[in-house]
């Protein structure tokens, strides 16, 4: 039976074995001499991926090692407050930055990143009610923007994302 | 010669020029510390405003900003983990762990003294050594350039954390991302997928955010702390720093000398500087596990190569008028427009501002070293925001900085997409260092040999131009050397602790 840490760069060796396979198909069309160095490093990615797929499959005792010494760390990790509670946070986290990211084009990057510091450093905060808890992380984005503003758009000229609105 | 050094000196030294260069190093920190903002991009939007100016001051006014822009990414990277330029990924390394640690200004201290002891030594050479050193430069060609490139890839074995094999692969997804892009070479499309954007391939920068903004930024949201860490600010703690830089004398020298060499070469810069160095460091370190963990040579080794390679890089450029890095190509546009011709005839015609520009390059570095002393306890207050509020103004930095390379959105995305990749990648064991390594050298590595190979089809012997040229045996005795030592380090330490048992 592999463990959990086996089991994880068996996936990982996989999925590096699918982007090489799909880089190879994909260089396929490419003619000399644009095709050497993409072909000697696919190469090198397919050994690699190959010899950590034969390692987590067969060298069970340097996973051993590692568990041993990552054991450590969790402990530290545990005491910090790894839970369920933290999960969602950081899936929260990711979601907000796809979502912030895609709207920018579509809305504007000033509305879209007001919107995005405002609510995202309330949620972070604890999601505390009371007047100051809102005012601080809209005041906090304002601020930003307004740097953003002077740095980015009046001193060096540099055009923003704009969407529908601005 | 001597006399120009002297007036040099002097007009350096005016009140006025005084201002401007100081206004200009406040001017670099900043433009170098936010992710996104470039040394080029800040001395590019200077070069109009010297138009008014009389040569000399606005000369050193480039310099001191592209001096100051250099150092300016290594708060960044110290204080949260986050590289302002690609030349200070390597800075990340120890800088961050140290101020884990509580030793914040420790460590801002420390790279601020090595940087500005890199610049001045690097400095010295543009001064008194740079006609050989360029004519040295230009003997290297496309197989010393793939050499020099292999080279830089065995600092992969210094990178990858726990497991060599992870280092390798991730230095291989590096490699694979610099191949995006019209093939440099014959310009040929490679990788783009009918993406207009991406025929200029990945930019180092919005991947170098991405890879590591993002990755800290999701680990701060999950260490469920407060702050990013406690700051130690006991008294003496900045002499302590100060001081603490010169105790390390070898480590010191080695680094710039590393940076001034890798400078003046074209095509690599402060990035591929301090990563040499920073493995050079560790193969001749007596603890090289401590590098990694928050060790004062690592941020010294670093800063102080990355700093060298600022005056370096403009060897090329000052002597036989060839720039040699993106920085000096704008800083001939500054020359130029004020009736400069760099090459041999600078030095004679206007040799008074030709050595202006360079012992203000000196000047330039003391005053980085006296705002720098006073800035960081300002630097320093990131620390006191909580995370809650510093994870979503970064996060909006890092997509605003990633945009203003290129005013390009897919830039943004190449940001995200690096940046949770590279979580995922970490969560699995594989550090975003090589892969970032991987990116810089790729470039460099692929056109060195395409060109070789091409160069070899009319001279018909491939092996005599990889491997008979002086330069290219060097690198490669140099490259075996970075492979095999620590292995009969670690061979020699494992007998002398079986002997000790």
């Amino acid at each position: 039976m592999l463990m959990r840490e086996q089991w994880r760069d068996v996936m990982i060796s996989i999925t590096l074995l699918v982007v090489a396979g799909l880089f190879y198909i994909w260089s396929l069309d490419l003619t000399s001499p644009s095709d050497i160095f993409p072909r000697l490093v696919i190469a090198l990615l397919l050994t690699f991926s190959i010899s950590l797929l034969f390692k987590s499959i067969f060298v069970r005792r340097a996973y051993v090692k590692e568990r041993a010494f990552e054991g450590k760390e969790e402990e530290t990790e545990e005491i910090e407050g790894e839970g369920e509670k933290v999960t969602i946070r950081k899936w929260a986290g990711i979601i907000a930055l796809i979502a912030f990211v895609y709207l920018i084009p579509v809305i504007g990057f000033y509305t879209v990143s007001f919107i995005f510091m405002g609510v995202f450093i309330w949620y972070l905060d604890g999601l505390k009610t009371g007047i100051f808890n809102v005012l601080r992380p809209l005041i906090t984005a304002g601020g930003a923007l307004i740097f953003i503003y002077f740095v980015f758009d009046d001193f060096l000229n540099i055009p923003v994302p704009e969407g529908i609105l601005f | 010669m001597g006399e120009d050094i002297l007036t040099g000196l002097l007009t350096s030294l005016q009140p006025g020029n005084l201002i401007i260069m100081a206004l200009a190093v406040i001017g670099g920190i900043i433009v170098g510390s936010l992710p996104g903002l470039s040394a080029t991009m800040g001395v590019a939007l200077l070069v109009p405003l010297t138009f008014g100016m009389d040569p000399a001051t606005g000369l050193l006014m480039l310099g001191a900003l592209y001096t100051a822009a250099m150092f300016g990414g290594a708060n960044s990277a110290i204080l949260l983990n986050t590289p302002g330029t690609p030349a200070n990924v390597a800075t990340t390394f120890d800088g961050y762990p140290m101020t884990q640690k509580g030793q914040a200004i420790k460590a801002l201290v420390t790279a601020l003294t090595a940087s500005v002891v890199g610049g001045i030594i690097g400095t010295l050479f543009l001064l008194f050594l740079s006609q050989g050193l360029a004519e040295f430069a230009l003997r290297f060609g496309p197989p010393e350039n793939f050499w020099l490139a292999v080279f830089g890839l065995t600092i992969i074995g210094s990178l990858a954390g726990n497991s060599i094999l992870k280092g390798m692969i991730g230095g291989t997804i590096g490699l694979l991302l610099a191949l995006v892009g019209i093939d440099p070479v014959s310009g040929q499309e490679r990788f783009t997928f009918g993406v207009g954007d991406l025929n200029q391939g990945i930019e180092l920068i919005p991947a170098m955010i991405g890879f590591f903004t993002i990755p800290q930024m999701i680990h701060l949201i999950e260490s469920n702390n407060k702050y990013v860490s406690k700051v130690d600010d006991k008294k003496g703690m900045y002499k302590e720093a100060f001081i603490g830089v010169f105790k390390r004398p070898i480590t010191l020298t080695r680094s710039s000398l590393i940076g001034t060499f890798v400078g003046m070469l074209p095509g690599a810069g402060g990035n591929v500087a301090s990563f040499v160095a920073y493995n050079e460091t560790k193969r001749f370190s007596k603890n090289p596990k401590e590098l990694g963990q928050g060790s004062e040579y690592g941020v010294v080794t670093s800063e102080s190569a990355n700093n060298a390679t600022v005056s370096s890089s403009l060897i090329p450029l000052l002597t036989l008028g060839i720039p040699g890095s993106p920085v000096a190509a704008v800083l001939l546009g500054g020359l130029l427009i004020h009736g400069l011709r760099p090459g041999a005839e600078l030095f004679q015609a206007s040799g008074d501002i030709a050595y202006t520009f360079i012992v203000g390059l000196i000047v330039a570095n003391i005053l980085l070293l006296i705002i720098g002393l006073v800035g960081t306890r300002f630097f320093v207050k990131a620390l006191n925001v909580p995370i809650s509020y510093l994870v979503p103004v970064i996060t909006v930095f890092a997509v605003m900085g990633s945009y203003a390379i290129r005013n390009s959105f897919v830039d943004v995305y190449i940001m995200l997409a690096c940046g949770i990749v590279g979580y995922f990648l970490i969560k699995g064991g594989i550090h975003v260092a090589p892969i970032v390594l991987g990116l810089i050298l790729g470039v460099i590595a692929e056109q060195g040999f395409v060109s070789s190979v091409i160069q070899s089809q009319a001279e018909g012997n491939l092996a005599s131009l990889f491997f008979t040229r002086p330069i290219t045996l060097t690198l490669i005795v140099l490259t075996v050397l970075s492979i095999f030592t620590p292995i009969w380090v670690a061979r020699q330490q494992r007998k002398a602790e079986g002997k000790d048992d």
